[in-house]
């Protein structure tokens, strides 16, 4: 504790330094729960680790390469276009927007996008694109697990000449979950993405699943 | 509190359980404080100190920050705390009835008389109507013992801004206490 120039302040900090009951339960919760996510994280690797013949999975790894690359690009460049002009026709009704793959027929307002390549290393971030048709905002945010649901950490930008809301994000594999906020007041799932209740606290959010193609 | 071996971070990292364990075991009861410091409820604060040691342990193959392992958890922590704060807020949450620290201080907060135990009380609604970052400041210097570099670490703000917290929410904590006091 810090020398304090007043009783009263002395007494706060002495009375909140005191160290609160421990349930011994409470932290045999946390490791089993670690115990639990580090078998998952290890069966999932093992999955993925089992090529079906050496030389194969060579040739693969090289064309999902190549391909995860040109993906890339063809969703850089994209965006430019949706930059440009997204017809009004195209636009939802709602406030969300639908998912896409980075390999589909581009629609002109899609929902969050990974652009990756699939076999890429474990750890490797991947780009993903949040995209909301929102017309008559003045300002949207992504909040989600990515970001410690912080409504300023993660603002979207609007397309010019449109009421679409988009920004890009690199995320590491993983399973996320995610809302926008609109006017910095109004929590709005995506209505094309999965949706998952938050167990304590009983909201829903979208999911998003980054590095699981 | 001692400090904890860095072998014990190092065994962690590549994956020994009983080494998490020991730092779970060696942190928890400081996390649980400064989360039910930040929140105002133990089992909110539980749910936090649970979810950044599960953070921790995610993230921990990728730990580099050798020597400032203590600064990282309670950045993740902090991160969390403020988390749960935002959601409580967008949810309407925020006006919880108010829980006493423990089970001890209730006992002293309802005895007849005891004016020792109102002023328990009244610290902790004061804390809770500080701003988050203020309290945030105040708790991490006052209570954890951390320093301003170790602070900003923690929380990205500079040394001179967390001073100015850490001043301000001395000033409010003072004021507010005084008011009740004196009433």
């Amino acid at each position: 504790m810090r020398e304090l120039t007043d009783d009263l302040m002395e007494k706060v900090t002495r009375e909140l330094s005191a160290l609160p009951p421990v349930r011994e339960e409470a932290i045999e919760r946390i490791l089993e729960l670690a115990a639990q996510r580090r078998a998952a994280a290890r069966g999932e690797q093992a999955a993925r680790s089992e090529p079906p013949e050496h030389g194969a999975w060579r040739a693969r790894q090289r064309w999902w390469a190549g391909a995860g690359l040109a993906a890339a690009l063809a969703a850089l460049l994209w965006v430019g276009v949706a930059r440009r002009a997204v017809p009004p026709e195209a636009r939802l009704a709602g406030p969300g927007s639908p998912i896409g793959t980075a390999g589909e027929a581009a629609p002109p307002v899609r929902g969050p996008v990974a652009v990756a390549d699939p076999v890429a290393a474990d750890d490797a971030l991947r780009a993903v694109q949040f995209v909301l048709d929102a017309p008559g905002v003045r300002a949207v945010a992504v909040v989600g697990g990515f970001n410690d649901w912080d409504p300023t950490a993660t603002r979207l930008e609007r397309v010019p000449g449109t009421t679409v809301w988009t920004t890009t994000v690199l995320l590491p594999p993983g399973r996320y979950t995610y809302a926008f906020i609109v006017d910095d007041s109004t929590w709005v799932l995506d209505p094309r993405a999965p949706r998952a209740e938050d167990p304590d606290y009983g909201v829903q959010s979208s999911v998003l699943l980054v590095g699981w193609e | 509190m001692s400090a904890l071996p860095a072998s014990t971070v190092a065994r962690a990292k590549l994956g020994d359980d009983a080494a998490f364990a020991e730092i779970v075991r060696h942190y928890y009861p400081r996390c649980l404080r400064f989360a039910r410091n930040m929140l105002g409820d133990t089992a909110d604060a539980e749910d936090a100190v649970q979810e950044a040691f599960l953070r921790v342990h995610a993230a921990l193959p990728r730990y580099t920050e050798y020597g400032r392992f203590e600064a990282w958890l309670f950045r993740i922590l902090a991160n969390q705390c403020r988390t749960m704060r935002a959601r409580e807020r967008r949810r309407g949450e925020w006006l919880l009835p108010y829980e006493p620290r423990h089970a001890g201080i209730a006992a002293e907060a309802q005895a007849p008389h005891d004016t020792g135990g109102t002023l328990l009380r009244e610290i902790d609604r004061a804390l809770q109507e500080l701003p988050v970052l203020l309290r945030e400041a105040f708790l991490l210097y006052h209570v954890e013992g951390m320093g301003y570099d170790q602070m900003m670490e923690i929380t990205g703000a500079r040394p001179s801004a967390l001073k100015m917290r850490v001043k301000r929410a001395r000033d409010l904590l003072r004021a507010r206490l005084r008011e009740v006091q004196s009433a």
